[in-house]
């Protein structure tokens, strides 16, 4: 199995706060990973330093062996790590359509003279832009609001769409925050599809959720922060039946 | 009216053409000095105006000191027929190059600025040039202008009529035009669109956010400098109190009240403003009072301008996918 991601003892500090102290992790190809953990865990900072929102201040993050610390985030991107958003933020006054194509730009080539001279070559890459894009958004089941604006979607839309754009970063790794958050029952088991089927397009998938039963169903392999520190790590039965996690998660839960 | 909206996306292009050939054979039909004499004026004020468009309305940076660009446009060119009798396309090329390095550079110092304070930079930028303007009186003759500028020569051709001059703003709008119209529609336009609905997001898609900025403000500061170089030409005067901040603002409103990121309605937007306050010259002192209302009603009745919610590409595809639906 090859080893796709590691984060080495990763810190991140905001001023005197602790995001995260000394994380270690690894995610192997093809793998579904869970990050889980309660609120102000840590579990997005993760995302923002692996995706190079953030530098951390401590600490190496390795993409398929190679160094990636630090680098800016659209060169991560183009690297092929590709992000969703927790707090949705799609580009709105564009369609569903236009949305994965602009998912498509460091998989595409056209410069300034293609688009002043309107040559063969932009029109080619332009029309399998859009052929893809319209595999995505039916692999999404958006295909039938394609040409609406991202503002007018419904919310459970709104996540798939942000979906169907980092898929179109053709990534290797595909970082989901919070995929599910907001979404009904329904929503969420539709999810749960689609998520099986972009695994089956050799995807490896990160995903961060706060829905436990959602997060157990899917992922084969879990890890747990909490206030930033690694508090266990292993499959979701062992990480059900770990003591430190029931305490610091589960139990909480419970109590509610 | 949504019909008759469907009905023009669809046909665009046509609309396009024949408003060409309209342009083209007015100085034929209209034989008034005034008249032409406005629409070059027109004209010119919609290239200004796209320039802004391109920066504010596709790239999300309001700016309210672009007028510098086309006051260095236009001291390259004077000082360049004035004192070393150049023809007119090479003092184009100049301009356009010297307004593209100061393009660059304000596009360096504006990496690092998010929003307002982007726009304060373009104000800074905006008074440092025509204090330079003002005060560098070697070259530019300060507060008195450059005056006797001559008219444009081509390969040794001079354009003295009112009518050749027109039909020389007309070539440059239009190269305008096509140039931002093709640059928005196309992977580079996408990335820009993105840029401006969402920075961090549009990183996250790979989109390299400093370079479509720079090649956004380069581009846009070319144009007015092309403006420039033709205003000087075209007005044979020159003097640092055109070149203002309030200046500025007068064709940023002209953008806004045509809806920003929509080439169409910039163009309606800069056309109407600039031949309002000619059609209602009788109103004399109430002039100034009428241009304020009309346009606080528009903002109030459009908050986006005149057409700053439409696209016509997608209103072309939502057509296309309506008709697919009905007809199964």
């Amino acid at each position: 199995m090859e080893r796709l991601l590691r984060v080495e003892k990763v810190t991140q500090r905001f001023g005197g706060l602790t995001a995260l102290d000394q994380v270690q992790m690894h995610v192997d190809r093809g793998e579904i990973i869970g990050v889980i953990g309660p609120n102000g865990s840590g579990k997005s900072t993760m995302f923002n330093v692996i995706t190079g929102m953030y530098k951390p201040a401590e600490g190496k993050i390795l993409f398929k062996e190679e160094e990636i610390t630090g680098l800016a985030p659209h060169v991560i991107a183009q690297k092929g790590l590709a992000r969703t958003f927790q707090n949705i933020r799609l580009f709105e006054k564009m369609t569903a359509m236009d949305n994965v194509i602009i998912g498509m730009h460091s998989r595409t080539k056209a410069g300034l003279a293609d688009a002043i001279f309107h040559t063969p070559r932009k029109r080619k890459e332009e029309r399998e832009s859009e052929e893809k894009a319209r595999e995505l958004l039916k692999l999404v089941n958006l295909y039938d609001v394609r040409y609406e604006l991202a503002s007018s979607l419904s919310y459970g839309y709104q996540r798939k769409l942000e979906i169907a754009r980092a898929l179109a970063v053709s990534p290797e790794i595909l970082l989901l925050d919070e995929p599910a958050a907001g979404m009904n029952e329904q929503e969420t088991a539709e999810l749960l599809q689609i998520i099986q089927k972009i695994k089956k397009l050799n995807k490896t998938v990160i995903l961060i959720d706060h829905d436990m039963k959602f997060v157990m169903n899917i992922c084969e392999r879990l890890y747990v922060l909490n206030y930033g520190v690694l508090i266990a790590e292993g499959t979701p039965e062992e990480i059900s039946k770990n003591q430190d996690v029931i305490d610091a998660y589960l139990g909480e839960e419970d109590e509610e | 009216m949504k019909k008759a909206k469907i009905l023009f996306a669809k046909n665009l292009h046509l609309v396009t053409i024949i408003a060409f050939l309209v342009l083209l054979a007015l100085p034929f039909v209209v034989k008034s000095n005034y008249i032409l004499r406005m629409m070059t004026l027109c004209m010119l004020y919609v290239m200004m105006a796209l320039s802004i468009n391109l920066l504010t309305g596709y790239l999300g940076v309001m700016t309210i000191g672009h007028i510098a660009f086309m006051g260095i446009g236009a001291y390259a060119t004077a000082i360049l027929v004035k004192n070393f009798h150049w023809q007119t396309l090479p003092c184009y090329l100049a301009a356009i190059l010297l307004t593209g390095v100061f393009g660059l550079l304000l596009a360096l110092a504006a990496s690092k600025l998010q929003g307002y304070y982007m726009t304060i930079l373009t104000l800074g930028f905006c008074e440092i040039v025509r204090l330079v303007e003002i005060n560098w009186v070697d070259l530019t003759r300060g507060a008195l202008g450059i005056s006797g500028i001559s008219s444009p020569v081509f390969f040794g051709m001079k354009l003295g009529s009112r009518r050749s001059i027109y039909f020389l703003m007309l070539v440059l709008l239009i190269l305008t035009i096509f140039l931002i119209y093709s640059l928005i529609n196309s992977r580079i336009g996408n990335a820009v669109i993105a840029i401006r609905e969402d920075e961090l997001a549009a990183r996250a898609m790979g989109i390299n956010v400093f370079k479509y900025k720079v090649i956004v403000f380069v581009l846009s500061a070319m144009i007015m400098g092309l403006a420039g170089a033709f205003y000087a030409q075209y007005m044979s005067y020159i003097d640092p109190a055109v070149f203002t901040v309030s200046a500025s603002l007068n064709v940023l409103i002209m953008t806004i009240f045509g809806g920003l990121g929509n080439i169409l309605g910039t163009i309606i937007g800069a056309s109407v403003l600039t031949v309002l306050p000619e059609l209602i010259r009788f109103l004399a002192e109430y002039r100034n009072l009428i241009y304020g209302i009309l346009v606080i009603v528009l903002m109030l009745v459009k908050p986006d301008g005149l057409l700053g919610k439409t696209n016509f590409k997608y209103i072309r595809q939502q057509a296309s996918v309506k008709q697919e639906s009905e007809g199964q």
